[in-house]
């Protein structure tokens, strides 16, 4: 539904020909660094700002381009921003009816009432927002744009603020909730660990432009590029040269089919690898247990990259073997990067 | 919206630039306005290091420690701010007159004159800081209770204890405040015409009212605002710049309640005796006095009546008024901010100046439409209250709608309300707790005023003000009693009830 679409700030554009589509009834994952444009993407989308290129559309019909700016409060779209902005003014039942005024007041009342209770926020109707939590603030304010019937609902880093080992709980209980409803949702974070629990589809996205869209799986282990790659967790990146569908890498002579003849990069995940008695040489730099892992820093001649392995004691200065894991059936090369 | 609001204020002020540049048909020389304004800016420098001293004092007894009756001083030492200036002139000449009762009383008892006259530059920096001394009080409390109780106790780590906290920390880092709060009493200082014109003082602001009234020229009165508008805009500036650094005054990570220091005995009675004088100073001796002579005097109480219906009625206008033009600036400078600044500057501008600046464009309308004249007055006289109040129920009214972020804004955009709709539904109702402390304050301040008043009012036109001023001159002080005591009963409850609610206030509610 985004087409080429491009923002500009002063000199900076912040956004460059973006596109993307988002399926009916799904939820989608907008994930990029701090600052990559993927916060004006949502803006752009909920009418807020305009866009300076490309064209944005709702079923097929055009609400932003270059000239064109259908009003927010025209779209039927929801937003729900990161500090959930709920109206101090108002308890949380009026809160959740704000947006549906047209109402009759018993047709009104009947369908906050039932958004309430489908996010188990009932027994809070009578309540001011800063007596709620903050998981509660947020259901709040879901149930609120949930309220207009929207044909998108937009979230905008939804579980930033809440505390980490309540996060994955409220994560895992609101995005149910969300996909008893039905709507179709789109989710901007930071948090690839969090892009990769929702998210049915993922968007990747990294200096205003997009990268990579399709499955988080597909998307993970087949990274289009190596910012891409990094994107979605750590990337051990090494050379490789490649010839007639073999490559020479550190590890030794991987399978490599279908791919061009010349340099390469090697894209493996930290956990991708183990310690062998023989295979790629390197320096220990530090080794920290961690439950049932161990991450060890190591230096592969100027490249220092860390690792995930099994414990196993291991001293600063000693040189270990590095092989890659067996069940990696097809390692990733991407071609080298023009510098 | 927000530019005719600016407009408004903008266009005294220019009235009053342009008055100036005309041709003189009095005859004051410069050499006056010199002698005036030393007088003024001498005036200003004694209240203000005088307010700065006794207002920080009492700021820091009252914030910081515990002693008897420190819960009534936290806002009842705001009270004078309820009184007309003009009235604690009044009753402190008549008390320390020659004839007076305490010089009397003196050289009765003890055989000796003080020869202290009130009515002097002397007395009228003693009554003045009287008046205005709880513009630092309220600046520099709310100072000491928002400052982070965890510098504080650094401090206390680092060994600093009692007063050296206060040299090295809680001052330093409340100086921003200081620098408000004077600010502000300095602007009264200069906007002041009822209290220095009856104690004989002349001050640029009297200079104005004589040059308009003596010898009807716009054009001198104009010449005397001039630096005052100058001086004005320096104030705002000092003002302004110094609000800049206030996020540094508060701890923004978290707020923690200040550890109320117990007084020792003695110290403790010090403090509620040093409370008890400026309680007194400002309010209590002054008013009581003018209570006393009220026997002396037979009023003409359909007059006052009257007076007292037409300062109501003023005051209610004009902070309606008010009201509804610096919401409209506080809504539209949020894109603007340059217009805001411009308009807080009327705040700084006496209202005597204010009233010169819109006489030129009232010599106009009086022309084109001659039967016009006293509605005409009314309107330009809440014009002149608008313009001059307008910082006043700026800042509140700013305050109030910061509680409104801009995605909330956003948010009931999303909800369907056009631009125009979501401010009406969120901002409005978000910020009517500080439209009606905007409104009130400004009520106040226009019961108080005087020399716009004086200048603008149609014919026979009295307010209680005015009414005050008119017995005063003609030295029938005890009749300029009631009026004085009448605008201190319309403010006293508005003021009690705005200063419990602003010394009762805890950062974060």
């Amino acid at each position: 539904m985004l087409r080429d679409v491009s923002r500009r700030y002063a000199a900076r554009e912040v956004v460059k020909k973006a596109g993307f589509a988002l399926h009916p009834g799904r939820i989608t994952c907008l994930l990029g660094p701090s600052g990559c444009g993927k916060s004006t993407i949502l803006r752009m989308i909920a009418g807020l700002e305009p866009v300076d290129g490309g064209s944005i559309t709702i079923h097929h019909d055009v609400v932003s381009a270059p000239g064109v700016l259908v009003a927010p409060e025209q779209r039927g779209i929801g937003l729900v921003f990161q500090d959930n902005a709920l109206f101090p003014h108002l308890n949380v039942r009026d809160n959740v009816g704000f947006g549906i005024q047209s109402l009759k007041p018993d047709a009104r009342n009947a369908l906050v009432q039932e958004l309430l209770a489908r996010f188990h926020i009932g027994h809070l109707a009578a309540e001011w927002p800063h007596t709620l939590s903050g998981g509660e603030q947020q259901r709040v304010a879901i149930a609120r744009a949930l309220a207009r019937k929207p044909v998108l609902l937009l979230l905008d880093e939804p579980f930033s603020n809440l505390d980490g080992h309540l996060r994955a709980t409220i994560r895992q209980a609101l995005m149910a909730d969300l996909r008893d409803v039905g709507t179709t949702v789109l989710v901007v974070t930071h948090d690839p660990e969090e892009a990769m629990t929702i998210a049915d589809d993922l968007i990747l996205m990294a200096d205003g432009r997009v990268l990579q869209t399709g499955a988080p799986s597909e998307c993970y282990d087949n990274p289009v590029s190596l910012t891409a790659a990094q994107l979605l967790g750590e990337a051990i990146c090494l050379p490789a040269h490649i010839k007639d569908q073999f490559a020479d890498t550190p590890f030794g002579v991987l399978p490599a089919p279908g791919q061009t003849d010349g340099n390469a990069l090697l894209i493996v995940r930290p956990k991708d690898v183990i310690l062998a008695d023989e295979g790629m040489p390197v320096t220990v730099l530090s080794a920290r247990r961690f439950g049932r892992e161990t991450v060890v820093a190591v230096a592969r001649d100027a490249e220092e990259f860390a690792i995930q392995t099994r414990p196993a004691e291991l001293a600063a200065g000693q040189v270990i073997h590095l092989q890659l894991h067996p069940d990696i059936a097809l390692p990733r090369f991407l071609p080298c990067p023009p510098d | 919206m927000a530019a005719f609001a600016g407009f408004i204020v903008m266009l005294p002020l220019a009235g009053v630039a342009i008055a100036a540049l005309g041709q003189d048909t009095a005859d004051i020389a410069g050499r006056d306005i010199a002698r005036y304004a030393m007088t003024s800016a001498g005036l200003a420098l004694v209240v203000g290091v005088l307010t700065a001293i006794t207002g920080t004092i009492a700021a820091w007894l009252v914030a910081m420690h515990r002693f008897p009756g420190r819960q009534f001083f936290a806002w009842s030492l705001a009270l004078p701010l309820a009184v007309p200036a003009f009235a604690l002139a009044y009753s402190y000449a008549d008390l320390f007159d020659v004839a007076g009762p305490l010089r009397t009383y003196f050289r009765d008892a003890l055989g000796f004159d003080p020869g202290f006259s009130m009515r002097s530059t002397g007395g009228a920096a003693f009554v003045l800081s009287a008046a205005f001394y709880p513009y630092v009080y309220l600046a520099m409390r709310s100072a000491f209770i928002n400052q982070s109780v965890n510098v504080l106790e650094a401090a206390a780590m680092l060994g600093c204890r009692g007063r050296q906290t206060l040299w090295r920390v809680a001052l330093p880092m409340a100086r921003p405040a200081l620098v408000a709060g004077v600010a502000l009493a300095v602007m009264e200082v200069l906007a002041d015409y009822g209290a220095v014109q009856f104690l004989s003082v002349q001050t640029l602001t009297t200079g104005i009212v004589r040059a308009w009234s003596v010898y009807g020229s716009t054009v001198s009165a104009a010449r005397f605002a001039l630096p005052l508008l100058a001086t004005a805009a320096v104030l705002m500036w000092l003002e302004r710049a110094s609000r800049k650094g206030r996020s540094h005054e508060t701890g923004r990570s978290r707020w923690r309640e200040i550890e109320i220091q117990p007084l020792g005995h003695a110290a403790g009675w010090l403090a509620t005796f040093y409370c008890s004088c400026l309680l007194t100073a400002g309010l209590l001796l002054p008013i009581g006095w003018l209570i006393w002579n009220l026997g002396a005097s037979s009023p003409d109480w359909g007059r006052l009546a009257h007076a007292m219906q037409n300062s109501a009625l003023l005051g209610a206008a004009g902070a309606a008024l008010t009201v509804l033009l610096a919401t409209m600036l506080a809504l539209g400078t949020r894109r603007l901010p340059f217009v805001a600044r411009l308009a807080s500057l009327g705040y700084a501008t006496p209202g005597a100046v204010m009233a010169i600046g819109l006489l030129a464009p009232a010599g106009v309308i009086w022309t084109i439409t001659p039967g016009s004249g006293a509605a005409v007055a009314i309107v330009l006289l809440l014009l002149a209250y608008s313009a001059r109040l307008m910082a006043a129920a700026l800042e509140p009214i700013d305050a109030g709608l910061a509680r409104v972020t801009p995605s909330m804004i956003f948010a009931a955009r999303t909800l369907g309300r056009t631009e125009t709709a979501a401010s009406i539904a969120v901002d409005l109702p978000v910020a009517r707790g500080a439209m009606l402390t905007a409104g009130l304050i400004v009520f106040v301040d226009i019961l108080k005023e005087l020399p716009a008043t004086l200048i603008l009012r149609p014919f026979n036109f009295d307010t209680l003000a005015v009414l005050a001023n008119n017995f005063a001159i003609d030295e029938r002080l005890s009749q300029a009693g009631p009026p004085s005591l009448l605008i201190l009963a319309l403010s006293l409850p508005t003021v009690i009830w705005l200063t419990r609610r602003i010394a009762l206030a805890r950062p974060g509610t």
